[in-house]
């Protein structure tokens, strides 16, 4: 992996690193604040002394997540994508300047201790004191200081605008001559690309409004700056998932030994999920003072997505139940279905919400924050994982994965999705029972409930270490000889039936290196 | 070929008809006045019964960092010729045990929250035994929550359920069924 990158891969590659980096940082601090969570904190003095640290590294969870490990994966799944579809990004010093505008600034931003939560919602974002460490200088410092917190934000934002728009430039530049994208690149093309370089200007714009605000005095509307907000605070949620089912609709055929069931209502569907992603952002504010008529509106719509979504799981599971034998043995391809499945069950608990008479019942409880985790630990991470094993394949040069590694990953994916379906349905059940989210403190009644999700979460953190020990050494290239054979079967085996294909080591996309089924 | 058309009608209806479902019961729920956030609150007091039902106790409820604060409380009486009239109950309704608030009501009686905030968005959350109120509060709006008291006495809390800094979780109060 180069900091530098001069190859459509080398690009997917250090968009990968990235993610991972900020992945294992929210990642420790999730246990961290889990075990925070431990206590109850029915005395309000302990309470009120440990809220600052708790909010701390739950904004920064949120915000290491939403900002910047979602865009840096979804833009790798994207340059792979083009990878793998003969296409190249040809922007390089571009692609690695924006790289680097969307992972570095926001250290200054957490240097200062914000403890706004993710979405930072005004005014608490714009109080002084929201900001552990920036909001104790004097106020006339500590203003500049947040501003220039919120200004790397925004350079942030724009980091990722610049990203996206360079990949989907380079995409289309270098299509095909004849006949279509492959389906994994217009997925890639439209939600690493195109659906983020339009919904991040809300976000940008929603932050230098922050930033005028410290820095020129211009007030700010709170409603006005939730909804566009939301613009893109709904959408991200999708950047990932969607390049992801690109992935699946190029794996999961070549593991089940057949073409995609329908490759035609796979690129319909990009248009139905692109256009509603969009329609459906105010779904978050349905205990909000909006119109009646704005709330109505984004029940048919958030369900018109769901049903897309729908059409994905229906196309990916007809090609498996009628293929010859899904290789469910291959990390790639038990990945691939781990995300399927994991997706239909994440996405059951989403059913409710879009419902205006039950929405009021779980927003802004545990049971939201169930369904959202379950989501990213299935369709998104264990979704990206069978993407990067590809990726990590082509970077050694067409390798297939060791016992000892595909072991590693298999395992580890699995016990990861265990603990994944136990945290993410005991927190919705949680949820439902009335645990809202982020209290640092707690009716004792949901004790028991912290103490199973803490349990639940180090599975989960034990797992990923088993299958990102083998994933990051790769990266790093250290000790790869382990994780990695050029040559013969032995285990469980990435190629089937014979030793990968050597690539030469620079850009070779027109071999699938590792995909090919017996 | 025809093998994916058939699947792919079939799944196009099936969709349309839960879509149809799931958006039926929604409007079904925001003209029969069952959905609290449509009937009983949020803006300019959408759904809010008009008149309100005689004996309608009306709470006045500031959101601050990080407490809720009952201002004021008046009772809607209607006198036979119709003429309503709104009653100081404040002391008898609004007490502090402990630096909370309780709210003291009897069994099945209805409740307005007019409710506002100084400073931050917050949002009352109440869970009954007959439904929850869930209704945010952003500066500068009012906002609504029309319920009946539990026929049950007891003590039912109410909490802030929006991120509102540090104190979020120590913000709540309680509904007292008397």
């Amino acid at each position: 992996m180069k900091a530098y990158p001069r190859t459509t891969l080398g690009v997917a590659l250090l968009y990968t690193a990235g993610g991972l980096a900020w992945l294992a940082a929210m990642g420790i601090a999730a246990l961290w604040f889990r075990t925070i969570l431990l206590s109850p904190h029915v005395n309000q003095a302990a309470g009120y002394a440990i809220a600052p640290l708790y909010y701390f590294l739950v904004t920064f969870h949120g915000q290491a997540a939403m900002m910047m490990i979602v865009e840096d994966i979804s833009l790798s799944i994207f340059a792979f994508s083009l990878y793998k579809s003969n296409m190249s990004a040809q922007h390089f010093k571009l692609l690695t300047l924006s790289f680097f505008l969307i992972n570095l600034p926001m250290i200054v931003t957490f240097a200062g201790g914000p403890t706004t939560g993710w979405y930072m919602y005004p005014p608490l974002s714009l109080q002084l004191g929201s900001w552990l460490y920036f909001g104790s200088f004097p106020a006339a410092i500590a203003s500049k200081l947040v501003g220039l917190a919120y200004f790397m934000m925004f350079l942030n934002a724009i980091g990722t605008i610049l990203a996206s728009i360079t990949l989907f430039v380079d995409g289309y530049k270098t299509r095909p001559r004849e006949g279509k994208i492959p389906v994994f690149a217009a997925y890639g093309m439209a939600f690493g690309g195109a659906l983020i370089f339009i919904t991040e200007f809300a976000l940008a714009a929603g932050e230098l409004w922050y930033v005028l605000y410290f820095w020129a005095s211009v007030p700010v509307n709170p409603l006005t700056w939730v909804v566009l907000f939301w613009f893109w605070g709904h959408p991200v949620v999708y950047y990932a998932p969607f390049a992801v089912f690109g992935g699946l609709y190029y794996y999961i055929p070549k593991f089940a030994g057949r073409a995609l069931y329908s490759e035609k209502w796979a690129r319909y569907n990009i248009v139905l999920l692109f256009t509603f992603s969009m329609l459906a952002w105010v779904h978050h504010l349905q205990t909000w003072p909006l119109p009646t008529v704005l709330r109505a509106f984004i029940t048919p719509t958030t369900l018109i997505l769901a049903a897309g979504s729908g059409l994905t799981v229906l196309n990916l599971g007809l090609t498996i139940a009628t293929g010859k034998g899904y290789q469910w043995k291959n990390p790639i391809g038990l990945s691939a279905l781990i995300a399927l499945i994991g997706f239909i069950l994440a996405g059951l608990q989403a059913l409710i919400l879009p419902i205006n008479p039950l929405n009021v019942i779980v927003h802004n409880t545990y049971y939201v924050v169930g369904h959202f985790h379950l989501m990213i630990w299935t369709i998104i991470v264990v979704g990206y994982v069978s993407i990067l094993l590809d990726m990590l394949a082509s970077k050694m040069n067409g390798a297939s994965l060791s016992s000892l590694g595909a072991g590693m990953v298999s395992g580890g994916v699995i016990m990861w999705t265990i603990g994944a379906l136990l945290l993410g349905y005991t927190m919705s059940i949680a949820g439902y029972e009335g645990l809202i989210r982020r209290w640092v403190a707690y009716p004792v009644k949901f004790l028991s409930y912290m103490d199973w999700m803490t349990m639940f979460a180090m599975i989960m953190g034990a797992s990923f270490v088993m299958y990102g020990l083998p994933v990051l050494l790769t990266l790093l290239g250290v000790k790869t000889s382990a994780f990695w054979e050029t040559s013969g079967i032995t285990g469980v085996s990435s190629t089937g039936g014979g030793p990968g294909v050597m690539a030469s080591g620079t850009e070779n996309r027109s071999v699938d290196h590792v995909n090919k089924p017996n | 070929m025809s093998e994916h058309r058939d699947w792919e009608k079939i799944w196009f209806v099936v969709m349309l008809v839960i879509v149809a479902a799931f958006v039926g019961y929604s409007f079904l729920g925001v003209v029969s006045g069952s959905t609290a956030t449509y009937r009983f609150g949020l803006p300019l007091q959408s759904g809010v019964p008009k008149p309100l039902p005689n004996g309608t106790v009306i709470i006045y409820m500031e959101g601050v960092q990080w407490a809720w604060v009952p201002q004021n409380a008046t009772q809607i009486i209607y006198l036979p010729n119709g003429t309503e009239l709104q009653i100081p109950v404040s002391s008898n309704v609004i007490t502090y045990i402990n630096g909370f608030p309780y709210i003291k009501v009897y069994p099945n009686q209805p409740v307005e929250m007019v409710l506002y905030s100084n400073n931050v968005v917050h949002a009352f959350y109440i869970r009954l035994p007959h439904g929850p109120q869930n209704v945010n509060i952003v500066p500068g709006i009012n906002s609504y929550s029309f319920f009946f008291a539990p026929s049950a006495p007891g003590n039912y809390t109410f909490h802030c359920a929006e991120y509102c800094g540090i104190g979020h979780s120590y913000m709540y109060g309680y509904l007292w069924v008397m």
